[in-house]
């Protein structure tokens, strides 16, 4: 066991009924408290099932997944962890549950049985937080896709949860709705110390997390910083996965010869290099 | 012949006061084997205007003729609908028979053609999207992984031969190889058929990868439509629509802004590559 781990997974298999294969075989790892980790691996990997162990919509077949040294096994964690693991699916049409948007937000909190007067103070506190307070009384089938999982997000956040979970949550979204999404939860892990898991098809989104694991048929196959898990590209690619294109143009201008830092790895950092290079 | 979009608007619930203006005056030829993409942010009018190729939304203003055929008409419909193949966003919810086999062989059951001639497509269809027939066939599309379930839906629309392919963020949802994999299969429709292709997507690089032209939309208007190295040279503008650029683009523009001069607005990472590296050396 880790010290102070906030997630502790310990030797997880999972099979789902009925299913041939194996859909999680032998996974350990922890997040701290404060992280920001992502998950990345191929259609079928895993990781959607890993990520429903986290607050207990699926029990390991094998092992145990503990929230803050609680069971996800014991009956009488359900609630405690649920409050605590905070998901945000794919789809932004799934997850508003009433047609208002304050609402929505006050759904989990009101089902947690929290006072009224609490309920506003910690609805108006979250919309805030995800900068969507001008749309507290608006219809929620009216917003945008990057609105309506920033709704999504404020629910979670007035249950005061102590992680969020985000399942391919920007999947479907234009690249003006990832954006908020992806910056509002940047700003939550930031400023409020909001332990975050992504799991993502977009590399790119990866290099924003603190360390990052990766999933090939149901393994734990890697895991490190970002850096050290994009510069492993026979072994990215062997898990139909790939580095992001900054990543590859780095490289490439490396083998060349280009005398450029080998840690940069995004549009930013490689036109830094560059214009050091090439002005020289 | 192509598909002729004539200063087509269209408006959803017309006459109401919930009326929508949602396309404006659009007016657009898609060439017989072109491969054009439609980039826009959410509400730009992207999944109104596709609906319009196929009739499943007709104007409300203006024209849709596809090889001349007016989508108006409602006895030219069906015809129209085996020309045009429309694949929507997350095709495989929409899979729903018990065998591989039977759903893909849906669309060419009710194009009226005889059991061996369906035979012939489903397994052409099924080989197409590197799906062996041997081995998919008889399985339940729900057995199949989600890479594989996309490219039984996307057979399902192939088989019915179609001469231009609609595709509605065909990409969204897969691995970087699986994107890889749909894209290149996409290409060799074109290239090996002649199919005409009309991408949506919200990738740029996806886009820029083999779009002979780019039309984007802009709050239900044509702001342009141009080869991919004019489009991407206007990118104040597109960033100010809600787009992104190509990611090569993206590193030209950071270039620019650290003084270098940079000439062309590479869209393809490839390119820029050899721009760079050329230049260094020319530099030493």
């Amino acid at each position: 066991m880790t010290p102070n781990a906030l997630i502790e997974i310990v030797n997880v298999g999972f099979q789902y009924a009925g299913a041939e294969k194996i859909a999680l075989k032998n996974i350990s790892l922890s997040i701290q408290k404060g992280e920001v980790v992502a998950i990345v691996g191929h259609n079928g990997s895993g990781k959607s099932t890993l990520c429903k162990m986290l607050n207990a919509l699926l029990i390991p077949s094998e092992g145990t997944v503990t929230i803050e040294n609680m069971d996800t096994r014991e009956e009488k964690n359900l609630l405690e962890i649920r409050r605590r693991v905070g998901m945000v699916f794919q789809n932004p049409d799934n997850q508003l549950v009433t047609t208002i948007v304050e609402e929505d937000v006050g759904f989990g909190p009101e089902n947690l049985g929290v006072p009224p007067a609490e309920i506003r103070t910690r609805v108006d506190a979250a919309l805030k937080e995800v900068e969507m307070s001008e749309y507290a009384e608006k219809a929620s089938h009216a917003l945008s896709g990057g609105q309506k999982q920033r709704v999504a997000i404020a629910g979670l956040l007035a249950m005061q949860p102590e992680v969020l979970v985000l399942d391919e949550a920007t999947a479907m979204l234009d690249p003006r709705g990832r954006e908020e999404v992806l910056s509002t939860v940047r700003k939550l892990n930031r400023e409020r110390g909001m332990t975050v898991v992504m799991i993502t098809q977009f590399m790119e989104e990866a290099l924003d997390a603190d360390r990052v694991f990766v999933l090939a048929e149901g393994h734990l196959v890697m895991e490190g910083t970002p850096k050290e898990v994009f510069n492993e590209r026979a072994l990215l690619e062997a898990s139909r996965l790939e580095a992001p294109a900054f990543v590859k143009l780095r490289d490439e201008l490396l083998t060349a010869g280009l005398p450029i830092s080998h840690e940069a790895m995004t549009c930013e950092a490689l036109a830094d290099e560059l214009s050091r290079v090439l002005h020289a | 012949m192509p598909i002729e979009i004539k200063q087509l608007s269209h408006t959803y619930l017309p006459g109401s006061q919930l009326a929508y203006p949602a396309l404006c005056d659009i007016s657009l030829t898609i060439e017989d084997g072109e491969f054009l993409g439609i980039i826009g942010h959410t509400g730009s009018g992207k999944s109104t205007l596709i609906q319009h190729l196929n009739g499943l939304l007709l104007p409300t203003d203006g024209s849709v003729l596809v090889d001349g055929l007016d989508t108006r008409e409602k006895k030219l419909r069906k015809r129209i609908r085996s020309l045009v193949g429309m694949v929507f966003q997350y095709p495989e919810y929409q899979l729903f028979e018990e065998t591989v086999a039977r759903d893909v062989a849906f669309g060419p059951k009710n194009m009226g053609l005889d059991e061996a001639e369906i035979k012939v497509r489903v397994n052409e269809a099924l080989v197409l999207v590197g799906l062996d027939p041997a081995e998919f066939s008889e399985k339940s599309p729900f057995e199949l992984s989600g890479g594989e379930k996309r490219r039984a839906a996307l057979a399902g629309i192939l088989a019915m031969r179609p001469k231009y392919l609609v595709l509605d963020e065909p990409m969204a949802g897969l691995d970087p190889r699986g994107r890889r994999e749909i894209l290149a299969l996409i290409e060799s429709l074109r290239r090996d058929f002649g199919t005409g292709i009309v991408m949506v997507s919200h990738s740029m690089d996806d886009v820029a990868m083999f779009a002979d032209r780019i039309a984007v939309l802009d709050k239900g208007a044509l702001f342009m439509v141009d080869k991919p190295e004019t489009v991407f040279s206007h990118s104040a503008e597109l960033i100010d629509m809600g787009l992104n650029l190509p990611q090569a683009t993206q590193l030209v523009r950071a270039l620019r802004m650290r003084g270098i001069a940079m000439e062309h607005d590479y869209f393809r990472m490839e390119e820029l590559a050899q721009d760079l590296i050329g230049r260094w050396h020319h530099d030493r």
